[in-house]
């Protein structure tokens, strides 16, 4: 590359195109919205932290197979409860199976947990929250109570009901935890439904004859949007806490295939002389668990309205 | 108000600061039995038969002979000073002690024991398994077993059994001798006092209840006139104490004498300690692994030979099991009439082996099936399991839980659990495992192991009911080792692989704790130093 080009850096193209003061479309104007967002989020160092940390777990699914150094289910019983090495990173538990292969192939495990959960979640509290919200009165009244019973009792408490009653493992864990987790998310769309139900835009709307079902998905929704990612996002700590306790009381993951709190709750009982075991996926847990807290943080400073 | 509240909350932090710590040494005359007191469902004799219960029980309640916890085959006095038996061995006529009062004062008479053997059978619960086998009945038992005067008490048997088996099973914790005269005074609507004796004693034995806190506590404190002389230890406490790890910090704080139910790991750990002694007790069961014949791929022989060596029993025996069993593939336990000298390795690990007998069993490409496991404590041999049985072939896929109902219900394809007895004699596990006089599903016979799995050899069952007649103790021993040699060569769908072993962990300044392979280990001897 040749040095005189370079005297004062040229920004490129496209970034002067977004930080330019005279938008030529509305596109180029929403756009610059959004990038002026992205750059209050990267001036947030614990939000990138934690964006940080979730790619690194996307890494390490993707990659799981080249990452693992060992099988995570083959045992060794001639190996077991050995401590941190270069040969296991990380240890081995009770069966002789490599600690460090096993939190990469549970990461698999936990992420899937995760993006279902929010999959489900996210669209069905939406829906339920916007039409409560926006059509009021009978409507409003029954949606709303069929979320106040499942306020009513402790998240863990009915995922783990759930859990018992669908029976043991992962995609059951997920409906349970699924079912447990969506009533916060309608409670939050229905109040911002609330607010915006007699705005003069939806009443335009309305006048033109669109029906109800167009005004929620088209014009309700997607006011909602901004805050229910921000609590989606919040939610997935509990959500990954919530997987790992069924995990620990043997409801979630099943054997052989390694999951964090079931590996928490074997290597319990081996705390006291071979701390590792237990230790290794307990932090994996606080770590994520972490991760998305700080960027579900960061996320709703990002997408607070009064700032940008 | 606010100055209450905050007086209130200053208190509140200065009791909590003060409050001593909850490790302290136990008293010199004290013994702390840390267990899972939890899992103690009655206090009466005649419905029970679980291990922590029967230790307690037996406590509290002698019985008219017992077993030496050492020379198992031996049976000795108790309440019973002597007994004959008749040349054709119909008959058992007992001398009870003299002199004998129980708790509450009331001498102790022939006609005590005989309603308490008689409401063992009449009440027909779990406690009466063992003496129920001889052939009473309620209906019966009345005549059968009797006091002829004070201190003589006559036992005919109604139908031929070796009189040694019925004198093991007389020595069992449900045969425990209640003062019938205390225990009436609370009879409810003719139902011997069931009701009461639940949470309630009318002891006999060396110590007597002073509380039960169910999952939490119980406090007993012994009897200063026991005929056998006054116990050390003032009270023995059972506390519960679940949780293995806690178990074992207690264990080495000496906040707890005597620890039951250790982990395995927690075990391996305060083997190192030497303030602390493990006693291994040797139990009258197996760990197996059981393959349901109703399934039909499970039912083929070569598909139960495969299955014998899909086991790392050799690491699981330096691991998990390195406290909870010892490698045996007998069904008559180490030591005892008819069982091989030594461990006989017949089932190698070996799943190249396991690979080639499905392949000529018509499994070239593997079996899949569903793996139970008893309780949780079988969970790391289940996944070891599951993971040696994937290099022969075998996809299991475990269903955690308690599947003991299912095991009974013969709703299962392969299971891993363990058995237990009290009765010191092969006949006993024989019953377990081979025995099943009727196969089909209506029978119901869940209490045999060998009816649970479907299995139906007849030979086995005609031994075993051999060898509860049989009397001449050769003889006995002949049958059990030709039975031990058709099981195996049977490729059973049974597959036993470890002796159970119970570890008792003791404190080192305790003494004349034995545990006892029947449960019925005694505190009256203990002392601390």
């Amino acid at each position: 590359m040749s040095v005189c080009d370079t005297t004062t850096p040229k920004r490129p193209r496209w970034r002067a195109w977004l930080e330019t003061d005279t938008p030529q479309s509305v596109r180029q104007a929403s756009l610059q919205e959004t990038w002026r967002k992205v750059l209050y989020f990267r001036s947030q160092p614990l939000g990138m932290i934690g964006l940080a940390l979730l790619l690194l777990l996307l890494f390490v699914v993707v990659f799981a197979p080249l990452l693992a150094t060992h099988n995570p289910i083959a045992q060794d019983l001639d190996a077991r409860l050995l401590p941190p090495s270069a040969q296991y990173w990380l240890g081995t538990d009770h069966l002789g199976r490599d600690v460090y292969s096993r939190i990469v192939y549970g990461a698999r495990t936990t992420l899937r947990i995760a993006v279902l959960v929010a999959i489900i979640v996210a669209p069905l509290g939406l829906v339920i929250g916007a039409t409560a919200g926006y059509l009021g009165g009978i409507v409003d009244e029954i949606l709303m109570r069929i979320t106040d019973v499942f306020l009513a009792f402790p998240g863990l408490i009915l995922a783990l009901g759930f859990a018992a009653a669908l029976g043991p493992g992962v995609d059951n864990a997920i409906i349970a935890i699924a079912l447990t987790a969506w009533p916060p998310i309608a409670r939050l769309a229905r109040a911002e439904a609330l607010t915006i139900r007699q705005a003069d835009y939806i009443a335009a709307v309305r006048l033109q004859g669109a029906s109800a079902a167009r005004i929620i998905v088209r014009h309700v929704m997607p006011v909602c949007l901004p805050s229910v990612t921000v609590r989606v996002t919040l939610n997935m700590a509990g959500v990954i806490l919530t997987a790992a306790g069924l995990g620990f009381l043997g409801l979630g993951a099943q054997p052989p295939w390694p999951e964090w709190g079931a590996m928490v709750a074997v290597g319990r009982q081996f705390m006291f002389d071979y701390p590792w075991v237990v230790a290794a996926p307990g932090l994996a847990i606080a770590a994520i668990s972490l991760a998305f807290n700080l960027l579900g943080d960061a996320l709703r400073d990002t997408l607070d309205p009064r700032i940008g | 108000m606010a100055r209450f509240a905050r007086r209130g909350l200053v208190g509140l932090v200065a009791a909590l600061a003060l409050t001593p710590p909850a490790l302290a040494q136990t008293p010199p005359n004290m013994l702390v039995i840390g267990t899972d007191v939890g899992s103690i469902p009655t206090l009466d004799p005649a419905a029970l038969n679980a291990r922590t219960v029967s230790e307690l029980v037996s406590n509290l309640y002698d019985r008219l002979v017992q077993i030496d916890p050492i020379e198992l085959q031996t049976v000795q006095p108790m309440l019973a000073e002597s007994w004959e038996v008749a040349p054709d061995g119909s008959k058992i006529t007992m001398k009870m002690r003299e002199g004998v009062t129980f708790a509450s004062g009331n001498p102790f008479t022939a006609e005590d024991a005989a309603w308490s053997i008689r409401r063992v059978i009449k009440m027909g619960q779990v406690g009466s398994t063992d003496i129920a086998q001889w052939g009473f009945t309620p209906e019966n038992v009345d005549d059968l077993v009797r006091a002829e005067d004070d201190t003589t008490l006559v036992i005919e048997l109604p139908e031929k059994v070796s009189t040694d088996l019925v004198l093991y099973s007389l020595a069992g914790s449900s045969l425990g001798i209640i003062d019938s005269k205390e225990a009436m005074e609370h009879e409810a609507n003719g139902d011997l006092a069931a009701d009461w004796l639940r949470g309630n004693a009318a002891e006999s034995g060396p110590f007597s209840l002073v509380e039960w806190r169910p999952n939490d506590l119980v406090i007993t404190q012994r009897n200063d006139n026991y005929w056998g002389g006054q116990p050390a230890m003032e009270r023995v406490l059972m506390r519960h104490i679940p949780e293995s790890g806690n178990l074992r910090l207690q264990l080495e704080g000496a906040s707890v004498d005597v620890g039951h139910y250790v982990g395995a790991s927690d075990l391996e750990a305060l083997a190192e300690n030497p303030d602390i002694e493990i006693q291994n007790t040797p139990g009258f069961g197996f760990y197996y692994i059981a393959l349901n014949q109703k399934d039909p791929d499970l039912s083929k022989p070569k598909v139960r030979e495969a299955f014998q060596h899909v086991l790392d029993w050799q690491g699981l025996a330096k691991a998990n099991m390195r406290f909870n069993g010892v490698p045996w593939q007998s069904i008559i336990p180490q030591g005892m009439a008819g069982a091989p000298q030594a461990l006989e390795d017949h089932y190698d690990f070996d799943p190249e082996k396991a690979r080639a007998l499905l392949a000529e069993a018509g499994y070239p490409d593997g079996l899949k099936k569903r793996l139970y496991p008893a309780s949780d404590a079988h969970l790391l041999n289940v996944e070891s399991l599951q993971a040696t049985a994937r290099l022969a072939g075998i996809d299991l896929e475990v269903i955690p839980g308690q599947h003991v109902p299912d095991f009974r219900a013969r709703d299962f394809d392969v299971y891993m659990g363990n058995s237990g007895g009290r009765l010191p004699d092969p006949f006993a596990t024989a019953t377990h495992y081979a025995y099943n006089p009727d196969n089909s599903d209506e029978a119901r016979l869940s209490g045999y192991y060998m009816w649970r799995t479907a299995w139906d050899v007849p030979e086995l069952t005609a031994l075993t009911e051999r060898s509860k007649r049989e009397t001449n103790p050769e003889a006995r021993a002949e049958i059990f080792a030709e039975m031990d040699k058709l099981y195996r060569e049977s490729d059973p769908s049974l597959i036993v692989f470890f002796q159970r072993i119970d570890p008792y962990v003791l404190r080192a300044n305790v003494e004349g704790y034995t545990g006892h392979p029947t449960w019925t280990t005694r505190w009256d001897e203990v002392t601390k130093n």
